[in-house]
């Protein structure tokens, strides 16, 4: 039986959530053992996830310009509205119920809408299935677990699999069945720490900071006069029963069995010829450029990069702090992006955004509160850019058909047919899709149309 | 082990006196002197070994040191945790106060960081009460505010935040909740401060921040629980303890609340009532005092003031079942095992709900219940699981507290835990703290149905960076290393105590045993080590000590406290 119809006939059988959950692992035992090499993908492509911690306000990200829309808008967001005069027009391909500008501290975003290297996806959520209002009114079973708190919606974005009783992110179950079992390095990179997204049932994130890895001082074996020590370390760490301890240990030798190869490569490329801001995330996407322009040395023909941006959480000041927010989000993009045309990595690397929720449309006073759903930012050459997918709510009228309430608007899309739009880009097969995306047939579009055809 | 003992010492007594029974015909015994049962003198409790105190201590402060061990096994574990609790808390407000009288700053400069960090560790390492210290770093990895906020560089303000911590860490969970609520630094850091009633023209409804977060992590926690920490479950589903409307009706009471003696007519002018050092005060014009529908069915009636409000809603959060097993479970997380039975769960929030005194939240109570449990006292003797993944933070500070550290300039000062560690004192990314207490790595924890909350920090990067930290701070890190430069700011471990036993590794490895490891060492680690000391033959005395000290604290018998 080949490899395809071995994954046919399991899924035909598949139902729910158990055998999902089944499917999936035995899809997973079967990559390794098919020891599977680099040679599954004879292309390079890579997926950088920028997480927005706290609650991007992305209604004030995509304002609508016309006259009454604009009105609406004003009218329900009051002083937290982006003044008229500060926005920026855009023209999306689509058509779209009212005409939308950007605020004019996402310039660089506009620029790049506007050249076909950045599209948006509009309101998009959490969601257990297509839901209206009258139903999630009616039906609080419908509703996601635990919407508007942070770090549940945070693991829903990045499960896509709200049922599982020990989470596993997307892109780790991505890399449980396309990793090059072979290479120690895990397919996922993260530069910003333990994540759920990169976290699979067989797979984990390598995690490094930056400014790169720090090279053991006193434990390198690669000194002579470290040796005697680091075998005797090696000698604790085996004579080590607990089970606490043992993870410990493994983290130790994912660290060390990197390390070498993982500076190496960052070593051995060129520095940007373009400038990043002096902003964390910034520093954190020129260390995925760094690392993306290295993946040869690495064996990595495919890589999905952790990043984040914190401080969305605007319940307060909102009015000073999006601003700068959005500006150093975009101007860190914005950097990025000239760097991989440079690098002539454009076409293959594909960033995308993610955050905990939309917020409120309506106001605290001097800020808003954790709403549902709320517009993605995808960039990249392979991007079908310059265009808005998705559906854009249909105005901004308080109690809509799209309030919730307090203006948190139910997402029109799902997070799983967001992603499985970027991993059907990266190279899953339909099969692999649904073991991945396990509620995705719950929804009935798995490609949104933003990217290229691969 | 020590109640058992106790246990079978008056079963003893009590047959030995009166349960002499015999099938004689009963011949009425003339009244004796005395009582034939005497209730013997309460039997002083065996006291502890310095290996289990020093293991003792590894919970009840910042790590074991020689004094304390001495101390603690002089006085019993009982005694010596009522000793501490009687101890005056000591101020980081009046330390950073006293340190700036030394500064001679200019106009224009005030404390910052720095001098924020120096206190903490300074505490850490040495403030005489060392439970209340260690608890009150608990605390604030539970009720967090973060100096990655508007008011980071507010030294004294987050200084004072840390007091109030300490101040409250045996007193009740009430007092320390509401003190909480109206500290203005959590008023800035979650919102309530300048949280004004609502405005239906504007669409300005009440601000949930706050309103939220402290259910979800401060409090009563997402789901129903049981008194043993477990979930509760309707139809095979954990059950909410709110929904969006209890949030609602939360955030409508916390309105009204600004900096001390704000007015309404200095509501909006946060520079001029700008006063961290002082609990927030309500303003009447900007409260809501509209009627609000609080947990289990609990009504606010209309038209009260904030501060009416605010204690009925202190006292539904207080009151619900779940706080209990939601802070106990997580206390006895950061201070002793991240994989606590159920019983022992169950035990501590028995605790919580009654002191035996008919008290509810009596947090000194429930901390002398957390550590002197007999899970806790067993440890892997009766659970091979028991123990937790030691804070990378904390690591630093035992080493600095066993060898007792001093610095070429005399003073405590360390300015990047954050870059070693992945933590820093009040230094948390988010109201979420460093790590989450429920996280479990998948692999050999995630399949044994364990948890180890701090290995969330603990990634490949961090691991490295941690490890060169403390080889930096043992190998390279020793008084042999000292100069006359007074502005050296290094902090430096002192190892003359051990350099006469460097003859006897065997006197040696115990001493270390008990002071790192609280007598865990077993046969085949101290045969490593001893190989290790004897590799070391060659070297000066200080490279020998360093290296030995290095390995240990490095090895995962010590990373996990157990």
């Amino acid at each position: 039986m080949n490899r395809r119809n071995f994954i046919k006939n399991l899924l035909g059988n598949s139902v729910g959530i158990s055998s999902a959950s089944a499917a999936l692992s035995s899809m997973a035992l079967m990559n390794r053992a098919l020891a599977q090499t680099s040679n599954r993908f004879d292309d390079y492509k890579a997926l950088v996830c920028v997480f927005l911690h706290g609650g991007n306000d992305s209604f004030n990200m995509l304002i609508p310009s016309d006259d009454l829309d604009y009105q609406r808008y004003q009218s329900v967001r009051q002083n937290l509205a982006i003044a008229k005069n500060d926005l920026l027009n855009i023209t999306p391909s689509s058509a779209m119920p009212y005409n939308l500008a950007l605020p004019n501290f996402m310039s660089p975003m506009q620029q790049l809408f506007n050249q076909g290297n950045l599209a948006f996806l509009a309101n998009t959520g959490p969601l257990l299935q297509p839901v209206t209002k009258r139903q999630v009114q009616q039906n609080s079973s419908l509703l996601p677990p635990q919407l508007f708190s942070h770090n549940d919606q945070q693991k829903h974005w990045q499960t896509a699999w709200p049922e599982q009783s020990s989470p596993t992110g997307w892109a780790g179950r991505m890399a449980d069945l396309i990793m090059d079992t072979a290479n120690p390095l895990s397919m996922n990179l993260s530069i910003d720490g333990t994540n759920i997204l990169q976290t699979g049932v067989n797979s984990l994130p390598y995690s490094l900071a930056a400014s790169g890895v720090e090279t053991f001082a006193a434990l390198n074996p690669n000194d002579s006069w470290n040796s005697d020590r680091v075998s005797i370390y090696q000698r604790l760490m085996s004579a080590e029963q607990h089970l606490l301890g043992q993870a410990h240990n493994a983290i130790y030798h994912r660290a060390q069995s990197n390390i070498d190869v993982v500076a190496n490569a960052i070593n051995s490329v060129d520095e940007p010829t373009i400038s990043y801001p002096e902003t964390p995330l910034a520093e954190q996407l020129k260390m995925v450029a760094t690392l993306a322009s290295a993946q040869q040395l690495l064996s990595q023909p495919r890589q999905v990069f952790y990043v984040s941006m914190g401080g969305f959480d605007t319940h307060d000041n909102q009015i000073t702090d999006q601003p700068m927010l959005l500006q150093n989000l975009s101007t860190a993009l914005f950097a990025f992006n000239a760097d991989l045309q440079a690098r002539g990595l454009a076409d293959k690397i594909t960033a995308f955004t993610m955050s905990d929720f939309g917020r409120t449309l309506t106001s605290n006073g001097d800020g808003t509160d954790h709403g549902w759903g709320g517009h993605q930012m995808i960039m990249g050459a392979a991007v079908k850019g310059g265009d808005i997918y998705g559906a854009m709510p249909e105005d901004f009228t308080l109690d809509s058909a799209d309030d919730y309430g307090d203006g948190r608007i139910i997402p029109t899309t799902s997070v799983e047919q967001y992603a499985a739009t970027l991993a059907k880009w990266f190279g899953l097969s339909v099969n692999e899709i649904n073991a991945v995306f396990p509620n995705l047939s719950r929804f009935d579009n798995s490609d949104l149309g933003f990217m290229m055809p691969s | 082990m020590l109640k058992y003992y106790l246990f079978i010492l008056l079963t003893f007594a009590l047959t030995a006196c009166g349960g002499n029974e015999s099938a004689e015909p009963v011949v009425p015994n003339p009244i004796p002197d005395q009582p034939p049962i005497t209730v013997p003198e309460p039997t002083p409790m065996p006291l502890p070994s310095k290996n289990e105190s020093a293991r003792f201590l590894n919970t009840a402060s910042f790590g074991a040191t020689i004094n304390t061990i001495d101390k603690v096994s002089s006085m019993g574990f009982d005694a010596w945790l009522d000793e501490q609790i009687a101890l005056p808390a000591s101020s980081h407000v009046a330390y950073l106060q006293a340190l700036e009288l030394t500064l001679n700053l200019a106009e224009d400069e005030k404390l910052r960081r720095r001098e924020r960090l120096e206190t903490w560790f300074t505490h850490a390492i040495t403030a005489p009460d060392q439970l209340r210290q260690r608890v009150a770093f608990a605390l604030s990895e539970i009720f967090v505010v973060s100096e990655h906020s508007t008011f980071g560089d507010d030294t004294y303000g987050l200084a004072n935040y840390y007091d109030l911590l300490s101040n409250n860490a045996f007193g009740n969970y009430r007092s320390l909740l509401e003190q909480v609520t109206l500290s203005p630094i959590m008023g800035m850091y979650l919102s309530v401060l300048g949280n004004e009633k609502p405005n239906e023209q504007a669409n300005i409804r009440p601000d949930e921040n706050y309103a939220r977060e402290v259910m979800q992590l401060f409090s009563i926690g997402l789901v129903e629980l049981n008194s043993d920490g477990s979930e509760k479950t309707q139809n095979g589903k954990s059950i909410a303890s709110y929904d969006q409307e209890i949030v609602k009706a939360f955030a409508h009471v916390y309105t009204g609340w600004n900096f001390n003696g704000a007015t309404a007519d200095t509501w909006w002018q946060f520079y001029k009532n700008y006063n961290t050092m002082e609990p927030m005060t309500a303003v009447a014009a900007f409260h809501d005092s509209s009627e609000k529908q609080l947990l289990n069915n609990t009504i606010v009636p209309a038209n009260q003031t904030a501060e009416q409000d605010l204690a009925i809603a202190l006292d539904n959060l207080f009151n619900h079942p779940n706080v209990g097993p939601f802070i106990g479970k997580q206390l006895i997380k950061k201070l002793v095992t991240s994989n606590p039975s159920r019983a022992y769960v169950a035990r501590v929030s028995a605790t919580f709900n009654d002191n035996g005194q008919g008290v509810r939240g009596d947090l000194a109570a429930v901390i002398k219940t957390i550590l002197l449990d007999q899970e806790a006292i067993d440890g892997t003797n009766s659970n091979a699981n028991f123990g937790k993944i030691r804070e990378p933070l904390l690591r630093a500070v035992h080493l600095w507290r066993a060898f007792d550290a001093s610095s070429p300039n005399e003073r405590l000062q360390f300015t990047w835990p954050d870059y070693a560690f992945a933590q820093s004192p009040l230094g948390a990314h988010h109201v979420f703290n460093f790590f989450s207490p429920d996280y479990a790595p998948p692999g050999i924890v995630s399949d044994n149905n364990l948890i180890a909350p701090e290995l969330e920090i603990i990634t490949e990067n961090y691991l490295t960076r941690t490890s060169n930290f403390l080889a930096y701070s043992t190998l390279w890190g020793h008084t042999e290393f000292e100069n006359e430069n007074t502005k050296d700011t290094r902090i430096l471990i002192n190892m003359t105590s051990l350099k006469p036993m460097v003859t006897d590794s065997n006197q040696l490895l115990a001493h270390l045993n008990m002071l790192l490891l609280g007598g865990s060492m077993n046969d085949e680690m101290r045969t490593i080590l001893t190989d290790a000391f004897d590799q070391t033959r060659e070297l000066d005395i200080n490279e020998r000590l360093s290296n030995l000290i290095f390995l240990i604290m490095i090895s995962p018998q010590y990373t996990v406290q157990r």
